[in-house]
């Protein structure tokens, strides 16, 4: 192809000057703005766990935790949880409002944490924790003009001995607790 | 020809991003509190701790006076001479006779428990006690079975007003 002839010098210009433009254009987008975090679906996603927390946060009057040494039994019971003194047995110690008063041995407590020896139903370390709690409660009472209730929440593993469970009701009423009640978790069936 | 650097604008951020700050900070506030599992209770009136027979000489009243241990045999049943049944063992102590609803597949037979209790309430209507005792060894998890079943569902309630008793009697 001669470019001298008139025909071809057009067709050059026209390319040279579709270059130019494409240049101009690649120029163009270069100047374009920087793209900004796109976080909109990740919001969207945070705000939906939001709502499911929220929804699901805990609004009971005491709070209990279940893990590998405290798997509750499951229950058709329809009663909700109401605030009292929470006297948990798991698989490795009896513990009182979340502090361990006794550690447990096979499921059972030392003979030398009871007022009787082994055939004794009193756990010392257990009573000595309630009565502490009684006179606190009591206390509280007496200033605001309520009764004392005596009101004991039992959470026990679901494997505990009914041995171990009559115990610590015994060690609970020798402390001047009146009123039980199991925890179970929700789910049981009778059918 | 010195080329003219273009001035890039400053970054300002996303607007959202303390929110996204907030939100990211509230979900383990909330994960942490947060129940999965809802809890119940289950009332039960302090275990009468004597091992003698819980409640008055059963010849002196008309009350059933219903008495169930559990044993690794089975469900014993206990009530008062005048309104025994006839599958009800006559023995007065628990560890003399068998179990009036034996173990089946070496587990409880909740279904007989419920149905034996069903028969019962048939003939007591107005009766809601029940007094449950276990061998030492019987798990918390098949006492609060027997419970259930004992209270029965909540539009017909069987035995509801459960008391402990230590050990079998």
């Amino acid at each position: 192809m001669d470019p001298n002839t008139p025909g071809n010098a057009s067709q050059v210009d026209a390319l040279w000057a579709a270059k130019r433009q494409a240049k101009k254009d690649k120029r163009r987008l270069r100047t374009t703005p920087r793209p900004k975090l796109l976080i909109n679906s990740l919001m969207d996603a945070f705000t939906i766990i939001l709502c499911f927390l929220l929804k699901s946060f805990g609004s009971d009057p005491v709070q209990i935790r279940e893990s590998d040494d405290l798997k509750l039994p499951r229950s058709t019971a329809v009663q909700p949880l109401e605030d009292a003194i929470v006297i948990a047995i798991s698989t490795k110690a009896i513990m009182v409002q979340d502090i361990k008063v006794a550690d447990l041995r096979n499921g059972a407590v030392d003979e030398s944490m009871k007022r009787d020896g082994q055939e004794g139903l009193l756990i010392n370390p257990l009573f000595d924790s309630l009565k502490e709690k009684v006179q606190h409660l009591k206390m509280i009472a007496a200033r605001t003009n309520q009764p004392f209730e005596g009101k004991a929440l039992v959470v026990a593993h679901s494997g505990t001995s009914y041995r171990l469970v009559t115990e610590v009701l015994y060690t609970a009423g020798q402390a001047e607790f009146e009123k039980f009640k199991f925890v179970a978790a929700e789910g049981g069936s009778t059918n | 020809m010195a080329k003219k650097r273009r001035q890039e604008e400053p970054y300002e951020g996303d607007p959202l991003i303390p929110i996204m700050n907030l939100v990211c900070m509230l979900i383990p506030l909330l994960l942490y509190g947060a129940v999965f599992v809802r809890f119940m209770t289950l009332t039960v009136n302090a275990p009468k701790i004597s091992r003698a027979p819980a409640q008055q000489p059963p010849d002196q009243n008309e009350a059933l006076n219903l008495t169930v241990m559990i044993t690794d045999q089975g469900f014993h049943f206990k009530v008062n001479p005048k309104h025994r049944m006839s599958w009800m063992s006559q023995a007065t102590e628990t560890a003399s006779s068998g179990p009036d609803i034996p173990k089946k597949d070496d587990d409880w037979d909740f279904d007989e428990f419920r149905r034996k209790l069903l028969e019962l309430k048939a003939d007591h209507r107005e009766e809601r006690n029940i007094i449950l005792g276990a061998e030492d060894d019987i798990q918390f998890e098949v006492l609060i079975k027997a419970m259930d079943y004992s209270r029965g569902p909540p539009e017909e309630p069987l035995f509801d007003v459960v008391t402990l008793t230590r050990g079998v009697v």
